[in-house]
């Protein structure tokens, strides 16, 4: 091939070259923004789940200080019959403490959980306001691992000084 | 990126061909000129060296030392002597001698349809030379000044036979062959003719070309005195003439326009090129970044799922274990954010995941109050907290409802 090219012919040339240059540039560039685009995006996601990790590993032994004080207090049920009975009697040591008056107390069947299985009762009082503020306050402790699963607590409408209360007492203890 | 040389080539004719003279090279041979303008180096400037066949030199005595004036003698002495008219030759001229009012010049004129000729193959590949000489001027360069040398070279098959005067070409003949008996049957009538032309004939040296050692004894035992050879490839001077025609300048221009074109865009490509690797590369950073986090995540994933596993169970456990959650606290808080003691709590429900307020309030506003008070309580931030639009009571009072969602 050979022979001098005329101007229309390089005239053209010149065109079809820069058209094929700008048609591989903005396929270059459309790539490289995408990609550009997908991997700060990546990025900003693994960064900041990288920054959660790091995170969680500098409270890596809060966790493990918190999962051996579980471990440690956390009660165990060795007799679940005896459990409820035992939960009531408590409950109803510290109404009487507390000069809460009782009604109507039910053991409730142990119900399982992976991370516990709780033992209820569920109880009506009637009390004053600061009997109950005082009960309540008592009932709970980390140690004991009670827990209020239900609480419904109203003003006595003839007397606002006494209160009315359905509670759902349940303890949680280390699951089996 | 490559800089693009601006020493010129030199494109000589040798004993039987061409030759090219690149600085820094050695000497590289063709058999035509064709051949050596398919391998010049790609944009470099290129000069052409003439044989001797092509040039007409003369040597003239002139009136002036301006060099204008003896520029438009040597047009006169031309016009009268050359059988073409002017506009049909390339010329220029050379000074050999200044005395007080007369210079010794010697003129070289080339017929423009023997430089067509002799470029057509530089014109086929578009690399018109941007110089051209007649090898003989290069030649003469190379010797002392306020000398007359001879110098014998042989030249495409033949044999040119050169007065150098003051390192000037002065007077040339060629021999239609490189025998050495023909040189030696020719001097005695080649130098009765340069006398007769008034050219020096008394030389200083004689000088023959490397490349023809015969002519050594031929001229030794014509000219009685010395004789030297010499290399035409090395040495070879720059003459201060351009047989150039004038109508080439704009072909020379618009070649030297497309080379500096081309040299943009190579420069161009170059640095597209470049800009387009250092976008993949700093892709590759991207990607190579991106896949490092991810393997330190890898590797702690299993401290990740156990830490995140101790941290559930303790939400799971949060209602036994965590005071915060306890009802007692709940209703220490909801007590302790009421704006004023006019607001009473009638009702409090607490179930797993949530609280419920009911209470009545003096007026609307107070209400409103209570809620924001609660939703700022650092204490209760656990919680998602909203409420209903308190409703009126018959007494006036305002009813309000409030949520507290883990």
């Amino acid at each position: 091939m050979s022979g001098k090219l005329s101007t229309r012919e390089k005239n053209l040339s010149v065109l079809v070259g820069t058209i094929a240059l700008l048609v591989v540039t903005y396929l270059i560039g459309d790539y490289f923004l995408k990609s550009r685009a997908r991997l700060d995006a990546t990025l900003v996601t693994q960064t900041r789940k990288l920054a959660m990790i790091e995170k969680l590993n500098a409270e890596k032994i809060l966790w493990e200080k918190r999962d051996a004080w579980v471990r440690e207090k956390q009660p165990t049920l060795a007799n679940e019959d005896g459990a409820g009975v035992q939960l009531l009697d408590l409950v109803k040591e510290l109404a009487k403490k507390r000069t809460v008056l009782l009604e109507n107390p039910v053991i409730r069947q142990p119900s399982r959980k992976p991370d516990y299985t709780a033992v209820a009762v569920e109880i009506q009082l009637k009390c004053s306001w600061s009997s109950l503020v005082g009960f309540l306050g008592e009932i709970q402790a980390p140690e004991r691992f009670i827990v209020l699963e239900s609480v419904n607590l109203k003003v006595d409408p003839a007397d606002p000084t006494q209160m009315f209360g359905r509670l759902k007492i349940a303890r949680w203890y280390a699951p089996k | 990126m490559k800089k693009i040389s601006t020493v010129p080539v030199l494109l000589i004719p040798d004993s039987v061909g061409w030759c090219l003279i690149r600085t820094g090279n050695p000497p590289q041979r063709y058999a035509s000129l064709e051949a050596a303008a398919a391998s010049l180096p790609a944009s470099v400037p290129v000069h052409l060296a003439l044989p001797c066949q092509d040039i007409l030199l003369e040597r003239l005595s002139l009136p002036s030392t301006d060099r204008e004036e003896l520029s438009g003698m040597i047009q006169l002495q031309l016009e009268k002597t050359l059988p073409f008219p002017l506009e049909e030759i390339s010329s220029g001229f050379l000074i050999v001698k200044e005395h007080e009012t007369e210079s010794v010049v010697v003129s070289a004129v080339a017929q423009l349809g023997v430089i067509e000729d002799r470029c057509h193959p530089l014109r086929a590949v578009e690399r018109l030379p941007e110089k051209i000489t007649p090898l003989a001027m290069h030649l003469a360069g190379d010797s002392p000044s306020d000398e007359t040398i001879l110098l014998v070279y042989p030249e495409q098959g033949q044999t040119v036979v050169a007065i150098v005067e003051n390192r000037r070409i002065v007077w040339t003949q060629v021999i239609p062959s490189v025998e050495p008996e023909e040189l030696r049957d020719a001097l005695p009538q080649l130098m009765l003719s340069a006398e007769m032309e008034g050219v020096p004939a008394e030389f200083s040296a004689v000088r023959w070309a490397d490349s023809a050692p015969l002519f050594e004894e031929i001229l030794g035992n014509f000219f009685s005195i010395p004789c030297e050879s010499f290399s035409v490839e090395s040495n070879l001077s720059s003459p201060e003439i351009n047989l150039v025609p004038p109508s080439w300048e704009s072909d020379l221009a618009r070649g030297n326009r497309a080379a500096q074109w081309k040299s943009r865009l190579i420069g161009g490509a170059v640095i597209y090129l470049l800009i387009v690797v250092l976008a993949f590369v700093y892709l590759g950073w991207l990607k190579a970044k991106a896949e490092k986090i991810d393997v330190r995540y890898r590797a702690m994933q299993p401290i990740l799922q156990q830490v995140q596993a101790r941290e559930n169970l303790w939400k799971t456990l949060a209602p036994a274990v965590d005071p915060s959650r306890y009802a007692v606290e709940l209703l220490y808080q909801a007590s302790r954010n009421l704006p004023t003691d006019g607001i009473r709590i009638t009702e409090f429900d607490l179930q797993a995941t949530q609280w419920r307020i009911i209470g009545e309030a003096p007026s609307a506003n107070l209400a409103i109050d209570y809620v924001s008070r609660l939703k700022a309580e650092k204490e209760l931030k656990t919680f998602l907290i909203d409420a209903k639009p308190p409703q009126l009571l018959p007494n006036e009072h305002a009813q309000f409802t409030i949520y507290g969602k883990l």
